[in-house]
């Protein structure tokens, strides 16, 4: 293991973060206006991310203890990392002025958020990027899949940060965008689809890598990480969010039947509140959010591994 | 071609998993404990004829033509040497460690300090003529040393008997400068036995 | 097998080129030349302590095809060997007195006895040489044998009215005993492999050879593999031939009556020898010839039967020695020096509560002085700890043994100074100043003012280290042609001009830069020629006999001190026993104890060191108990499991299992080395200042072998004794009856 949970929690809150400034952006188009829902957005966003390269910038140890070596971090182009820098940097830009015009102006530029959201795509696909171009090394970490795995984790994860707070400041404006509603059922669905196929993929791989490969997989359907992985990321990450929401868009006795049946941990919540099953939902998804990145990074098995 | 590229052959056949290399280059580089920038697997192998023999291979940096740590440090700490050897500046490192996972040998640490070290093919006595510390103490002559495109050397001569030797995980396309004789022979024999790194259990027999 | 590197060195480019074919004979498949693309190797597991029912197959398949050299086992002296062609002869062809009531029975046939009137023949020391009885091969008449060149092989009759037979026929009855296919049942050697090999063996001249170290004779039966060894040797003339068995690497006199010093010759030493003293360890005096067995018999007992056994035919043992201290016999000892050893921990069964018990109790021994670098699991028990000097910082003349069949030695000195403390005369202190201390303390010989001798009678202090080995080092840059004496240029770099002032006053003016070039160099090598001549025979050494024994009077002698048994003479199979000779299944049953055990070097410790170091524990942390992978299938072990070996006295000896092909069955083997208590792993307080110890250090198995219950049992559980060879007193390291279960 050469990466730990340092990168994995980078990982989350750099796509966390990345989804948060996307739905603000968004909420510029919310049928009924929603300005805290996207003031919350704005902060989580620079914040998240912010505080996950700050997280980079420790586990650099060397850069960290030599603090002018991280002046060299674009010396080389054909690194992603170099990129992945490049974009960080002016997403946190952005962020950060969209972020203190909203505070002192009350509004944003529409233009700002535009290539913020489209800055923040890039985030989100940059840390599938970045583990991906290491596949040669970790054949789990597959170029193909994981940006676009990665960019769907990454809205929902923003998403259900930046609902839970506003379930918890703003319950009124929750529910102004409609389709995120509909989100809430599709990602789930959609990043399950995804995983799986990231499995197929890769216990499909041939030649030197075959071993490394169908090894990982193994790790997280039976071995080591089976646990965190069928409950962590599949139970509460995907599988509870996405019964919690179809049970608040039904009747509260459905809500109840779908509880009980797929995770006893909810039944704990008192029945028939929505905001209370809609903030576990929440927190489920972002439980699930970084189960992904950590079980991404800690099954994967090298090559040559031992 | 007048460009140097420096590489290793090593002859599966002659190693006795001695492990002095190990140990040479231990003291050679001054590698710190519990890392290693050579090592040797040690393992049974059922051989076509039914029976048992030991095989020991060695392991480290394969100083790939197309490097994958190379392309992925940001810093350009990582980088190929007029030699045609893989080598980290360390003033560069900033220990981010993507070298470490691009990398599908695994060969590569990072010190308590925090950069990232490797095999260097003992480049501080390789730029002023001597061999790497692994190749001059080999019991069995296993390791040869020297320039590829010099078609005088005594690797190349080497490899032109073995017909250009084989490589670890040729189908990842990487071009190792580290090349082997009997690798796929030897791959090809049922293992018999838990895979040793030295002598610690590297991956246990599953019987 | 030798130190698996030099022995690689040595095979690896011939086998690659097909010069060269090897059988491995091992319980356990080490690292080592058996690589699995390499040709002509091949690794034949076989089960320990039986290494002599594998030498005796091949020798009954030999002498059944008929493929032994008959030329090279008839000559009956060095002599008609020499002018045959060979290095080498054997007293296959002496007749054996094979005659129960006759008083020399066992005792092979002298002149006398056959009624043969020999000139009397003297050594050139003056002593009577026996006169031993053969058939002479020319006439078919017994004659004394340096009366002809050549012997008959096989006789079987009467000489003076004595019946008697060759060494060689009584051999062939020995082998004989068991078939081909109980010899593969005792060895797990399959019948295709024991008679491919004899064909194999015998198909080179006198280009083969057997390379065994004390290893394979590790076991209570241990001598009949280096009589089989002997025996295969000598059956194709192989002895100092070269590609047969040359011997290793003879060297000049160095540390003893050499060239410039007579470092060998201490005036005023005290007469003590075998003969009017006893080694503590038992050995090199039968039972029957001791003190105390002449005194109880003389008190009127019958067959009076000792506390702990005797070993006639043994050498001194470091481990039997421990043993007697430990049970207060033969005698008591007083005071227990030792030097760099860590007999506890070396002793197979000895490294037990009650042996360490009786160690620290000063009624036992009152005083335990040990000199040693490291404070071991021996020296954890001294009373005084001397501190001692490492290899870098301290002198020896080793020579090279197995690595190099040329004449010459290596030489270790002091490269550095020594960390050890530094003393008030500028002395470091070591085994060396504290001996020359004391001895000096007690005003022994040899030691102190004019202690050494050199060539023109001038005599030299002996005080320091230097003060003896420099000199040993002068002897062998004067040996043959004194070697030419050191540039300034050579000394300046190798900054042997910096070398202490006492180092340069132990040898005159003139030997100086001559012993700087031997020390330059690490010793002294002469070229293979040298030694070996042009028709592959050793050019040096033939003045000196090399008679291989067919028939050993001496084995065939050795009364067992408790059952009055005696093994052969002759080489054959001899089950394991115990100290009376009564074989160990007769004891335990084989069904319940399945096991034998098999030590085998480490490739990152030595017998008794390197657990401290690091790098080595980096490489590996600790050994394993290696399992044959259907042995561990049938009792249910996997890869990694903890596992534990029991003796039928209820020894435990636990680890982590390493499943494994390259494993005999029917045994378990174990990297020695490892499984320590001490040697680090404690903490140590001197003056007060306490050094943490790492448990890492102790990390491993050691092998706990059964003590004897033949001795306990007959002579009171008070005694503890080892398992050991009957003849060489060494301990049963290897073999032994376990059973393994998972822990």
């Amino acid at each position: 293991m050469v990466w730990d949970a340092f990168i994995a929690i980078y990982l989350f809150l750099a796509g966390l973060g990345a989804g948060a400034f996307v739905l603000g952006a968004l909420s510029n188009w919310a049928k009924k206006p929603a300005p805290r829902m996207k003031k919350i957005a704005f902060v989580i966003a620079p914040v998240a991310v912010a505080v996950g390269t700050l997280v980079l910038v420790v586990d650099a140890k060397a850069g960290f203890n030599n603090p002018l070596r991280f002046f060299m971090l674009v010396s080389n182009l054909n690194s992603v990392m170099a990129w992945g820098v490049v974009i960080l940097s002016v997403f946190l830009a952005v962020s950060v002025v969209d972020l203190a015009l909203l505070l002192v102006r009350k509004k944003t530029p529409k233009a700002l958020d535009v290539a913020g959201a489209l800055l923040a795509v890039c985030v989100a696909a940059y840390t599938g990027v970045l583990l991906g171009d290491a596949g040669v090394a970790f054949p789990l970490w597959n170029m193909a899949l994981l940006p676009v795995l990665f960019v769907v984790s990454a809205a929902s994860t923003g998403m259900a940060a930046v609902l839970f707070v506003t379930h918890l400041v703003a319950p009124d404006e929750a529910e102004a965008l409609p389709a995120l509603s509909k989100a809430g059922l599709v990602l789930p669905v959609l990043e399950l689809v995804l995983v799986a196929a990231l499995l197929g993929v890769t216990a499909g791989t041939s030649g030197s890598a075959a071993a490394a490969a169908s090894a990982s997989v193994a790790n997280l359907l039976s071995g080591a990480y089976a646990v965190p992985f069928w409950l962590g990321f599949v139970c509460v990450g995907q599988v509870l969010p996405f019964a919690l929401e179809l049970a608040r868009r039904g009747k509260p006795g459905a809500a109840k039947a779908a509880v009980s049946e797929v995770a006893d941990g909810a039944a704990a919540v008192a029945p028939g509140s929505g905001k209370a099953l809609a903030l576990v939902g929440e927190a489920g998804v972002l439980v699930g959010g970084f189960m992904l990145r950590y079980l991404v990074i800690m099954a994967a098995l090298a090559v040559a591994f031992a | 071609m007048s460009e140097k590229k420096l590489g290793m052959l090593i002859d599966l056949s002659l190693c006795i998993g001695c492990n002095a290399c190990t140990v040479a280059c231990k003291r050679e580089n001054d590698v710190s404990l519990g890392a290693f920038n050579t090592w040797i697997e040690s393992f049974d192998v059922e051989r076509p004829d039914g029976r048992i023999a030991r095989a020991n291979v060695p392991k480290q940096c394969n100083h790939c033509e197309d490097a994958p740590c190379v392309k992925v440090c940001p810093t350009n700490a990582s980088y190929r040497a007029d030699d045609g050897t893989v080598q980290i500046d360390q003033d560069k490192c900033i220990g981010c460690k993507y070298c470490m996972a691009a990398c599908p040998y695994q060969v590569r640490y990072q010190l308590e300090s925090g950069e990232v070290q490797k095999c260097t093919f003992c480049h501080h006595r390789t730029s002023v003529g001597l061999l790497p510390a692994c190749v001059s103490t080999c019991v069995g002559y296993a390791r040869t040393f020297g320039d590829l495109n010099d078609p005088e050397s005594d690797i190349s001569k080497r490899l032109a008997e073995a017909k250009g030797g084989e490589v670890l995980y040729e189908d990842l396309g990487l071009h190792p400068a580290l090349r082997y004789i009997g690798l796929n022979e030897t791959e090809a024999m049922p293992v018999a036995s838990a895979i040793h790194r030295g002598g610690n259990v590297m991956r246990p027999y599953e019987g | 097998m030798i130190n698996f590197q030099s022995s690689g060195k040595r095979t690896l480019a011939n086998l690659a080129a097909g010069k060269l074919k090897i059988d491995v004979i091992d319980c356990t498949l080490a690292n080592g030349s058996v690589t699995p693309t390499i040709p002509g190797i091949n690794w034949i597991p076989i089960k320990p302590a039986t290494n002599a029912a594998f030498c005796a197959a091949l020798v009954q398949k030999i002498i059944a095809d008929k493929t032994y050299d008959a030329d090279a086992l008839s000559f009956t002296t060095q002599k008609a060997a020499v002018a045959g062609g060979y290095g080498a002869y054997t007293n296959a062809t002496y007749l054996v007195i094979v005659d129960e009531g006759h008083p020399n029975h066992l005792k092979l046939m002298r002149a006398a006895d056959a009624g043969i009137d020999a000139p009397e023949e003297k050594d050139k020391d003056g002593k009577a040489l026996d006169q031993f009885v053969v058939i002479d091969a020319a006439t078919g008449q017994p004659a004394v044998h340096s009366a002809c060149g050549k012997g008959a092989l096989e006789f079987e009759g009467e000489v003076n009215g004595v019946k008697v037979r060759t060494g060689f026929s009584l051999l062939k009855d020995s082998v004989n005993e068991y078939t081909m296919e109980e010899y593969s049942e005792i060895t797990g050697v399959s019948v295709e492999d024991l008679e491919r090999i004899a064909k194999e063996y015998t198909s080179h001249g006198t280009r083969a050879g057997i390379c065994h170290k004390g290893g394979s004779a590790a076991s209570v039966n241990g001598i009949d593999t280096v009589m089989g060894a002997a025996v295969l040797h000598a059956i194709i003339g192989a002895n100092q031939m070269i590609g047969g068995n040359a011997p290793n690497s003879p060297a000049p006199t160095t540390a003893g009556n050499g060239a410039r010093y007579k470092l060998g010759t201490i005036a005023g030493k005290p007469d003590v020898s075998t003969k009017n003293a006893t080694y503590i360890s038992r050995t090199v005096k039968a039972w029957e010839k001791t003190d105390e067995y002449k005194n109880r018999v003389a008190a009127g007992e019958k067959d009076p039967k000792p506390l702990m056994p005797w070993f006639g035919n043994g050498a001194a043992s470091d481990s039997q020695a421990l043993l007697s201290i430990v049970n207060r016999y033969p005698y008591q000892a007083k005071i227990l020096t030792s030097f760099m050893c860590n007999t506890l921990q070396a002793t197979p069964g000895a490294m037990r509560d009650e042996v360490v018990e009786r160690l620290c109790d000063p009624e036992v021994l009152p005083l335990h002085i040990v000199c040693d670098v490291f404070v071991g699991e021996h020296a954890q028990y001294a009373d005084y700890i001397v501190p001692d000097v490492t290899p870098y910082e301290s002198f020896g003349l080793p020579t090279t043994g197995t690595t190099f069949t040329g004449y010459g030695t290596t030489v270790r000195w002091q490269v550095k100074e020594p960390e050890s403390m530094l003393l008030d005369d500028g002395r470091h202190a070591s085994w060396e100043t504290f001996l020359a201390d004391v001895a000096q303390a007690c005003e022994l010989p040899g030691w102190g003012e004019n202690a050494i001798k050199d060539a023109d009678g001038k005599a030299w202090p002996l005080r320091d280290a230097c003060d003896f080995y420099l000199k040993a080092v002068a002897n062998l840059a004067y040996a043959e042609e004194p070697v030419a004496d050191i540039s300034d240029e050579e000394m300046r770099v190798q900054a042997l001009d910096e070398l202490p002032e006492s180092f340069k006053a132990a040898v005159t003016a003139e030997e100086w830069p001559k012993v700087l070039n031997v020390l330059s160099r690490g010793g002294r090598y002469w070229p293979m020629s040298y030694v070996h001549d042009a028709d592959g025979r050793r050019s040096r050494g033939f003045e000196k006999e090399n008679q291989t024994y067919y028939y050993s009077e001496k084995r065939a002698l050795n009364k067992n001190c408790y059952s009055g048994k005696r093994l052969p003479g002759v080489f054959g199979y001899n089950p394991e026993t115990f100290t009376d000779l009564s074989p160990m299944t007769d004891h335990f049953s084989r069904e319940e104890y399945p096991f034998g055990a098999s030590e085998h070097k480490p490739r990152f410790r030595s017998i008794s060191m390197l657990s401290n170091s690091p790098v080595m524990r980096d490489l590996c942390s600790h050994n394993y108990i290696e399992l044959n992978r259907e042995d561990a299938a049938a009792l249910g072990i996997k890869d990694g499991d903890k596992v534990r070996a029991t003796t039928p006295l209820g020894d435990v000896s636990e680890g982590i299992a390493m499943v494994r092909a390259g494993q005999t069955k029917g045994a378990f083997a174990l990297a020695f080395g490892y499984g320590h208590q001490n040697y680090g792993a404690q903490d140590i307080e001197v003056d007060g200042a306490v050094t943490k110890g790492d448990p890492a250090v102790a990390a491993g198995v050691r092998i706990h072998q059964m003590l004897d219950p033949t001795v306990t049992g007959v002579t009171g559980d008070d005694v503890i004794s080892i398992i050991a060879e009957n003849d060489a007193a060494s301990p049963g390291r290897c073999g032994g009856m376990f059973k393994i279960e998972k822990a």
